[in-house]
């Protein structure tokens, strides 16, 4: 999975705006949005959001998560719990890495937010890190990550299965070749060879 | 491992010293130099004790004589075998038990290419198809040791491919095996995918890798 689809699948989240123009309902596959007023706040999905406020027809609000003390709360506790805590949006990287990309004069102290997004995010990689190499370590065959989000997952996604496809080969092979040894110790100190 | 697989099918080109304990009929060619000199140094050759006399005297001249030591790629070792051919098929060196306590110690700072063969893990998990006194027994198993190496040197792959320069050909992947450096370009580039999105440049068109590896300026005299 590219980076690109997991943020596509995040634009889907909801955002409120302030439109700055007048429109009825819009009928979308995924429901009803609208219908906008100027000046009054409207819940939309993001993709709309970014669209709308690119071509300076809308103001976006801040989200509560989005801001600085509760972001800084959750760095702390990010940093002391040995665990992944759950981030209070399903999506926090990608909402927010869109917000930044596109709306960063309306949001308030944005850079103090991306230095904390980046530290929250450093913490969880090494984190991620961390565990991915104990779960490497206990030769076990799956292992469960609370709260990890999919962009998160991602960055290790296609090293983790193909070192797991590599160890799990090598360990049939050496099993094999145990269970044969262990029928036959007879021949184990001649070269002879087994038939698998 | 994989039928399909090229590497594995390279990795069974690597070759295994043996030596033949009777002589075999009709397989001189498979060592060529000796089998030139065989009735000029039949004399020297009883005289250090490595023939059979017995078999020697009753020896077609195209018999593989019985003590002719030479190297053989595994997989004509592997056949041989099967045909119940009297051979003694040995283990590149690094895999002798006596240089197991190398592979033990310290897996992470192992020079693989350097210390054995290029495909080092696949030619040791073909070696693990023989019954061999060489395998060892218990932790000291060729097989435990190779996952417990593979295991212990991912914390490395994992950590250096994602922290080493990205356009640079580093020495990273020097002491990497061919299946570690796979692993570490496979990482190399989620990494790479990563920091382009936190970068904001995954929504640029640009152009393919390929254009851009022949999009050379052209010289004066190529126009």
């Amino acid at each position: 999975m590219e980076a690109a689809e997991i943020e596509f699948l995040g634009e889907h989240e909801s955002i409120e705006i302030v439109p700055n123009f007048k429109e009825g309902v819009l009928y979308l596959l995924e429901g009803e949005v609208g219908p906008f007023r100027a000046g009054l706040p409207v819940r939309v999905p993001l993709w709309i959001g970014v669209h709308l406020r690119q071509r300076l027809k809308c103001r976006i609000l801040q989200p509560d998560w989005m801001r600085l003390a509760p972001l800084e709360t959750l760095r702390d506790e990010e940093k002391e719990s040995q665990f992944f805590l759950e981030l209070p949006n399903p999506h926090l990287f990608t909402v927010s890495q869109m917000l930044l990309d596109v709306a960063t004069p309306e949001l308030v102290q944005a850079d103090a937010i991306k230095t904390l997004l980046k530290d929250i995010w450093d913490i969880r990689q090494a984190k991620l890190r961390r565990s991915v190499h104990a779960f490497i370590q206990s030769g076990l065959q799956h292992a469960k990550l609370d709260h990890l989000q999919l962009i998160e997952l991602n960055a290790v996604r296609p090293l983790l299965p193909q070192a797991m496809d590599a160890i799990f080969r090598l360990e049939m092979a050496n099993s094999q070749a145990r269970r044969v040894a262990s029928q036959s110790s007879l021949f184990n100190h001649s070269t002879s060879f087994s038939s698998m | 491992m994989s039928y399909f697989s090229f590497d594995d099918i390279l990795a069974s080109q690597e070759r295994l010293p043996l030596k033949t304990l009777a002589s075999v009929t009709g397989c001189a060619f498979l060592a060529p130099s000796i089998s030139q000199h065989a009735h000029s140094d039949d004399e020297d050759d009883n005289g250090e004790g490595v023939t059979n006399p017995s078999s020697d005297s009753s020896r077609a001249p195209d018999d593989l004589r019985a003590g002719v030591k030479m190297e053989l790629p595994f997989w004509m070792t592997l056949s041989l075998l099967r045909a119940k051919v009297a051979i003694d098929v040995g283990v590149p060196p690094i895999f002798t038990l006596e240089r197991r306590p190398i592979l033990r110690a310290d897996p992470v700072s192992l020079n693989l290419p350097k210390v054995g063969p290029k495909h080092f893990y696949r030619v040791g998990a073909k070696l693990l198809r023989f019954k061999h006194s060489h395998l060892g027994q218990g932790d000291d198993h060729l097989g435990s040791v190779l996952v417990d190496m593979i295991m212990k040197r991912f914390r490395y792959i994992l950590d250096s491919s994602q922290h080493c320069q990205m356009n640079a050909s580093g020495k990273e992947t020097d002491i990497l095996d061919v299946i570690e450096k796979e692993l570490f370009q496979v990482g190399k580039q989620s990494r790479k995918q990563i920091e382009d999105w936190l970068f904001r440049r995954t929504h640029k068109m640009d152009m393919a890798d390929l254009v851009y590896k022949n999009n050379r300026k052209r010289k004066a005299h190529e126009i």
